[in-house]
């Protein structure tokens, strides 16, 4: 066995150094009985041996030393262009051809399906733990269903690291890419009913006693590039009851193409546009997922989740991702709207009108 | 034509007016002819006294309006407002608001307001209680007091009375109306911070017997009675003004009609079909808008009951706070309940119409007398003669420091006058002076419906238009035929399923909510008395459009969508 890759189930998953900080969550979670999706990592050694070892990587390695001394958003935007170019001439070093090979056998022999279709996401380290800001920045795949697209896909993950965006946010945050070396997941791909996000406070109002849930038909990804309005709930965090569902309009659905091997977006059919996504056990599922991650985190979260076509009532919610809410710091506490005659008399019940007009 | 605006101001008032005339209690200002001031403001015509204003009626606009309203605003600490200025065009009021505009007084009203509110409201309840004994037993003693044989002095000690009674009953309705409205106001703020809409927050404090649906169901069954006895014929066939004579003729008596109509007025007679009018007897007097009440609803298939339609309100009271609560998390439920319990409490809504009862209805019928009595006493050609004199003038014929002859002329000068004016109603410009983009006045902005969107109706005012916009008051969309009505007087000739465009509702409109399918206001909140009536009623309704009476005319076919706040005019009448 190489590290080059690690069952979820392994404890060396869970530490973010060798697999990043997304995949060491989902492995912490696996390991507190959430149902996350089966999968391994391909970590950051594998990474490092591909920069180092391989004469491609040794390549990005040159034009990137080159490009982050030069430190100018011209030259980042030269590397990026210049690195994508390279990847399309990509051999892996037979040692992680192998890992890969196996990681991914293996996998199938677990859900024990010869050509189990498999998500393949990237897991960035280098980052603080609670700082998501930069999420999304890099490539998430899925659909893979054989050992070569595997494989394609993993370097798809690897190279995102180099794309401008990234380069030119790490320029501004002083980080190498020395510092924030990319493990990649393969995880087994839950077909999904419906996907979404969910939120345990108020992603805008910051107030502490709902969850959240936006949701829609077949898997996530439209939703999270924000190409479709979700369906909207909320649930009382302390009682899991309904307050409140919006239906929204779904004009996109991600579904998997089985021709192209991975996830498509089309046109929603007009029989699902504006048809109710969730149920209400669906909804109450959802939420106590999320309270239960948010307690067991110890701060509050964000989370992707997918309902797994077949789920029967009682069945658990499949959890994606799970992040920090970042942005305003947790003890400033939103201020809850608290009765008081006198107050709202002053703030609704009368006007002023400072000053003597002109006229 | 209408009246320009140069015409009123330079309209001296009625003849021998002078500012000797007016001794008004004074806060900000008193009753007079519109002057210059007409340019300085934005006034508004009030629909309540649609019928004109007799030179005593002034007495009326002082007490009740402008010493009022002052002394209200005065007396609640209001932040921004000092209540509101009525003035005169010929016999017509108008009202303007009075901004407070120093910053510094506004931060210790404020601070007054927070500290008085509180207990103001903990000691609604019993307080109100206590007050309406008080405003019952003072109305009472004057009302009933028997005038006939009294001297001169005797009648102007009365009159002193009248109009000692008259203020207080004023005063105290300000005093009370400007603390719950604000407390209203604010609890809807405080409610739409928690995510429910303002309109859903009436609801919440609908349903409640108050002493206008218990009149309400007093004239129901004084309905049902004559129906029961086998009069309804003599309803049916004789005008509202002849009835009298023709239950006499068709033995009333004999049935116990009588018998029940007199024990009706005894405890509810006295009151007015309009609020604060010197013009018109008490239905004591003169029961004439009984009997066109009990014509209307005997027109109907059933007469309505007013215990069911108050549970039905009550019902959906409950309902709408269920499912409010049922979207409200808990902690959030915790703060809604204590607030909702505290509205419920001191309920804005059921004030506003249980008050009516003890003072709008009621406040002027001992002056009305004493000006009759003395009148006949004084030996006027007609005994409402005195109506048509100012109160200093009235007083010192009382006092025997004039006599009736020096007067004669006048009155018939005023009579003129007076008309003149009140023909010409339908001419009168609504609104006059230039228009801002808001006002500052709670009761004219949430009573009257003077919002922002109103004010922007009035600028942009286009005759012809076919859409207009107000507040929502009851929910729900209907189609119908317009009856334009200036006053109250017509209601009795709505049929069922018209459509009443009117400038304004006060509870002497109240029985037409019962027919008619809608209702579209010039003025009028969310929390005016065609707002509260038409959601009681189920009557969609919308109110403060600011130019209905002007954009739709009689036998229009109208669509009222009185959810949205719009009217739509389907089809012009031939």
């Amino acid at each position: 066995m190489s590290d080059f890759t690690f069952s979820f189930d392994a404890a060396e998953a869970a530490d973010p150094r060798h697999s990043g900080a997304k995949v060491a969550r989902l492995a912490q979670l696996a390991a507190s009985g959430h149902a996350v999706p089966k999968g391994f990592v391909v970590t950051t050694a594998a990474f490092s041996a591909f920069i180092e070892e391989s004469p491609v990587g040794r390549e990005i390695g040159e034009i990137i030393r080159i490009a982050e001394s030069a430190n100018a958003e011209q030259t980042l935007r030269e590397a990026a262009t210049a690195i994508a170019a390279l990847g399309e001439t990509v051999t892996l070093p037979d040692a992680i051809a192998a890992a890969l090979r196996h990681g991914y056998e293996q996998l199938c022999l677990a859900e024990r399906r010869v050509d189990l279709p498999v998500a393949v996401r990237s897991s960035a380290t280098g980052e603080d733990a609670k700082d998501a800001s930069f999420a999304g920045q890099y490539e998430s795949l899925l659909g893979m269903r054989s050992v070569d697209a595997v494989a394609q896909a993993v370097v798809q993950c690897w190279l995102s690291l180099f794309n401008e965006r990234a380069l030119l946010y790490r320029q501004r945050a002083g980080l190498s890419f020395a510092d924030t070396p990319m493990a990649v997941a393969v995880m087994t791909l839950v077909e999904a009913r419906a996907a979404g996000v969910a939120f345990s406070e108020h992603p805008v109002k910051r107030t502490s006693d709902r969850v959240v849930i936006e949701g829609t038909f077949g898997f996530g990804e439209a939703l999270v590039q924000g190409i479709v309005t979700p369906d909207h709930a909320e649930l009382d965090k302390a009682d899991l009851r309904i307050l409140d569902y919006q239906i929204g309009e779904k004009t996109q659905v991600s579904i998997l193409d089985a021709a192209l091997g991975k996830v498509v977006e089309r046109p929603m059919p007009d029989t699902f546009r504006t048809a109710r996504v969730l149920d209400d056990e669906e909804l109450q599922a959802l939420a106590q997922t999320v309270r239960r991650l948010e307690e067991e985190a110890g701060h509050a979260v964000d989370v992707e989740w997918v309902l797994p076509v077949g789920r029967q009532p009682g069945q658990p919610v499949a959890v994606v991702q799970l992040r920090p809410i970042t942005g305003k710091p947790a003890n400033e506490a939103p201020s809850k709207p608290t009765w008081s005659p006198g107050h709202y008399a002053s703030k609704y019940g009368v006007r002023k009108r400072a000053g003597r007009s002109s006229a | 034509m209408p009246f320009s605006e140069a015409e009123i101001i330079a309209d001296p008032g009625y003849p021998g007016w002078h500012s000797g005339m007016a001794v008004g209690p004074r806060m900000h200002t008193v009753a007079r002819p519109i002057g210059p001031e007409l340019k300085d403001s934005f006034w508004i015509l009030e629909y309540r006294w649609s019928y004109g204003i007799r030179p005593l009626g002034f007495t009326v606009v002082d007490d009740a309006m402008n010493w009022g309203l002052q002394r209200g605003a005065y007396e609640t600490h209001l932040p921004g407002s000092n209540g509101q200025d009525y003035a005169l065009a010929g016999v017509h009021a108008y009202c303007r608001e009075l901004p407070q505009f120093s910053a510094l007084e506004d931060e210790a009203r404020e601070q007054r307001l927070d500290a008085c509110l509180p207990p103001f409201l903990e000691g609604f309840s019993a307080n109100w209680a206590a007050t309406t004994r008080t405003l019952d037993a003072r109305g009472r003693t004057l009302c009933e007091c028997d005038l006939s044989g009294l001297g001169t002095g005797e009648l102007l000690e009365y009159l002193e009375d009248a109009r000692l009674y008259l203020r207080w009953v004023w005063e105290v309705h300000f005093q009370w109306m400007y603390p719950l409205l604000v407390n209203y106001l604010g609890f809807t703020g405080f409610c739409e911070e928690l995510g429910i809409a303002a309109a859903e927050v009436p609801k919440f404090l609908a349903g409640n017997p108050s002493k206008i649906t218990e009149g309400d169901q007093a004239l129901f069954s004084l309905a049902a009675e004559a129906r029961n006895v086998g009069l309804e014929s003599v309803f049916k066939e004789n005008e509202a003004g002849d009835i009298v004579t023709a239950l006499g003729k068709a033995g009333a008596s004999a049935s116990g009609f009588q018998d029940k109509l007199e024990e009706f007025l005894q405890t509810w007679g006295w009151r007015t079909e309009n609020v604060g009018d010197l013009g018109i007897d008490s239905w004591r007097e003169n029961p004439t808008p009984v009997f066109g009440t009990i014509r209307t609803l005997l027109a109907k298939d059933s007469i309505p009951d007013v215990a069911t339609e108050l549970q039905h309100s009550a019902a959906a009271r409950d309902e709408a706070i269920a499912a409010t609560r049922g979207r409200l998390s808990r902690s959030e439920q915790v703060s809604f309940d204590e607030g909702l319990q505290a509205l419920q409490s001191a309920n804005f809504i059921w004030w506003n119409e249980d008050h009516n009862h003890y003072i709008d209805m009621r406040s002027t019928i001992p002056m009305r007398r004493a000006a009759l009595a003395l009148g006949t006493v004084l030996g006027c050609a007609n005994p409402d003669d005195t109506t048509f004199l100012f109160w200093p003038e009235l007083i010192r014929l009382a006092e025997g420091r004039a006599k009736f002859n020096e007067f004669a002329n006048l009155i018939g000068e005023r009579r003129d006058y007076f008309k003149q004016w009140a023909a010409r109603r339908g001419e009168m410009p609504k609104y006059l002076g230039p228009t801002p983009e808001q006002v500052t006045d709670p009761i004219m902005i949430e009573m009257d419906g003077v919002t922002e969107e109103f004010l922007r109706a009035v600028r942009f005012n286009q005759s012809g238009a076919e859409f207009l916009t107000g507040t929502p008051g009851g929910a729900g969309k209907i189609q119908g035929r317009a009856k334009v009505l200036l006053t109250a007087e017509g209601i009795h000739a709505l049929a069922p399923g018209d459509v009443l465009v009117c400038e304004g509702t006060s509870p002497s409109w109240t029985p037409a909510f019962a027919k008619i399918a809608a209702c579209v206001c010039d003025t009028g909140g969310s929390l005016s008395h065609a707002a509260v009536i038409s959601r009681e009623y189920g009557v969609p309704s919308v109110l403060g459009t600011a130019i209905a009476t002007k954009l739709i005319r009689e036998g229009d076919l109208v669509e009222v969508d009185g959810s949205k706040g719009e009217v739509r005019v389907l089809e012009r009448a031939a």
